[in-house]
């Protein structure tokens, strides 16, 4: 284990004053004042010092580098150096690795590397038990993903490219919204620390720095469609995501009639289009509504249940027994979100 | 995904520029709605308004049109009244990445003083004559500008009987902080039957306040609104309007 490691590991059990560190650690105090200073200046460590002037040094909070504390608390559990499986050899071969099989050969041409240097890395991996090796010759594996240094390795590693589409909104909203998978949620929790915050459907909100971000967490791969029709199941969906959704015109009709009938949910999507129409054309165009009434299934849909307590307002029954569900929108504050628009 | 309003520059102009369409008309016109509402709280009102609302009379309604047709924008009759509109152009030069931005319009809606629910025959009708004076700021140079809106009590008791999305809620509990009940009430009732409004809003006002996943509960939250204390301001509007 190299020095830089060695400080790692020690840290991720617990900050300590580098005065300490220096006497722990069994490398000459120049030696470490310099893995410290170069850790720092490369971001890797933080250092502060306290009113009694202690100089403590500590893992920065950001995702990365507690996913980074993570694994080397994992792997020194397991008896695992990650000295080599953390070098720039290892994670360039980590980026190569996936669900499909490949060989030590393959790699080593992607990389233009010798195939003996990637046979010594695939091992170390093997023995960490991050791959599974699938035949020995040629040497074949794949990524175990059932391991748990996977994850860790794969947010360290990869730069995963995430579907960040951002839709802008000309509102008058004293927060923005940010729509993630949990892995995306997470590393925002770790990254945004300070920033004022909630995450839907938790209750979880704390106070903090700028305009408040509102986090809602989607399975991954979610598509605008998707989101519609998970909108769809709120109060707040029925009456402002869901316009926006709409008035971004970005959204795919015959998508969203599709994951409606897997979800059985063609009755309220194609009721909630048909009131949107009514209230205005331009939104939602009248062909859209005909190819929804095409498919109305037969079971009665309650749209929307947070409002039942609230009864009905007496618009309901058209819409009722044209699209078999049971009505319980507020159509005032659905206008009120057009009109916004 | 990034649901994301528009970026802060943006808004502000957006924001500048309806004012000063607003600084050249010299119509009485009472500001009602967001601006309103952004008049008496200030700083507490912590949401952009892109859209003015006014109300004023007919002959206010004709020369404010005349002025605003003048000045290049568009006329567009609306259920409710007018909505003079022109499509924003930024004082700045945007950036490649704001270019792609669907820009909204500029708009300002007038109507008369007398606000007709859509569904029931229940209005509420502003005074024209009585009124506070109030100041609104500029976002990017040191100007203000002296508006007309309806006293604070008033507009809260407008705001209650509106439908309750999260805007409305939030717009009434922010004014509910800076009037008291007794002129709320006597506000409510001086309206025909305004409070039968008020009394059908008002759960759903509760309900969408108390729900922690709502948005206006969040914000609130966020605004440092004491949630406990606006419930029970609703709570005893709503027993006094419940009285005979």
């Amino acid at each position: 284990m190299n020095v830089k490691t060695s400080l790692y590991c020690l840290l991720s059990i617990r900050s300590i004053p580098l005065q300490q560190a220096v006497h722990r650690l069994p490398y000459a105090k120049k030696t470490i004042y310099n893995a410290v200073e170069q850790m720092i200046s490369d971001g890797d460590l933080l250092k502060k010092r306290t009113q009694d002037g202690v100089v403590i040094i500590s893992i920065p909070s950001d995702f990365y580098h507690q996913r980074l504390k993570e694994l080397h608390m994992t792997l020194l559990t397991r008896g695992i150096d990650p000295t080599p499986l953390l070098s720039k050899t290892a994670q360039k071969i980590w980026k190569h690795i996936g669900s499909q099989h490949i060989t030590a050969e393959q790699i080593a041409e992607k990389m233009n590397y010798k195939t003996i240097t990637i046979r010594k890395y695939l091992h170390l991996l093997s023995n960490a038990d991050a791959v599974t090796v699938i035949s020995k010759k040629p040497l074949t594996i794949k990524k175990n993903e059932r391991n748990e240094l996977v994850p860790l390795l794969d947010d360290i590693i990869l730069d995963k490219k995430t579907n960040e589409n951002t839709l802008y909104i000309a509102g008058s909203r004293p927060f923005n919204e940010q729509i993630l998978p949990p892995k995306k949620l997470q590393q925002k929790l770790y990254d945004q620390f300070r920033q004022s915050m909630s995450i839907t459907g938790t209750g979880f909100q704390v106070k903090g720095k700028g305009q408040h971000v509102i986090y809602e967490s989607i399975p991954p791969d979610s598509d605008l469609e998707q989101l519609f029709l998970s909108s769809l199941n709120t109060i707040d969906g029925v009456e402002e995501r869901c316009l926006f959704l709409i008035h971004s015109k970005k959204m795919e009709m015959e998508k969203l009639l599709s994951y409606a009938q897997k979800q059985n949910m063609v009755n309220i999507v194609g009721c909630y289009l048909d009131i949107i129409h009514h209230l205005s054309h331009s939104l939602v165009d009248k062909k859209i509504i005909t190819m929804f009434s095409s498919y109305v299934q037969e079971k009665t849909m309650v749209f929307l249940k947070q409002l039942k307590k609230y009864g009905k307002q007496g618009w309901e029954q058209p819409y009722e027994t044209r699209w078999n569900v049971d009505l319980y929108l507020d159509l005032d504050a659905i206008r009120h979100g057009v009109r916004s628009l | 995904m990034n649901l994301q309003e528009f970026p802060t520059r943006i808004k502000n102009d957006i924001e500048d520029q309806s004012l000063q369409l607003l600084s050249q008309i010299h119509d009485p016109l009472v500001i009602i709605g967001g601006w309103g509402v952004r008049a008496h709280a200030q700083k507490n009102h912590k949401r952009y308004t892109l859209d003015i609302d006014a109300v004023t009379d007919k002959k206010g309604i004709q020369k404010t049109k005349n002025i605003l047709i003048s000045k290049g924008l568009n006329c567009r009759k609306t259920e409710w009244g007018f909505q003079l509109y022109a499509a924003y152009e930024p004082s700045f030069s945007l950036t490649d990445q704001e270019q792609k931005l669907l820009l909204p319009e500029i708009r300002i809606e007038i109507s008369e003083p007398c606000i007709t629910e859509y569904q029931t025959d229940h209005y509420f009708e502003f005074s024209l004559t009585k009124y506070d004076t109030k100041k609104i700021h500029f976002h990017s140079f040191d100007k203000t500008l002296r508006i007309h809106v309806p006293p604070v009590a008033d507009l809260t008791a407008v705001k209650l009987g509106l439908p309750a999305d999260y805007k409305n809620i939030f717009d009434a509990i922010v004014l509910l902080q800076q009037t008291s009940l007794t002129d709320v009430v006597a506000s409510i009732k001086r309206n025909d039957s305004w409070d039968e409004m008020v009394l059908r809003r008002l759960p759903k006002y509760q309900g969408r306040l108390h729900d922690q996943n709502s948005l206006v509960h969040r914000i609130a939250v966020d605004a440092h609104i004491d949630i406990k204390h606006i419930e029970k301001k609703l709570s005893e509007i709503q027993n006094i309007l419940r009285k005979p």
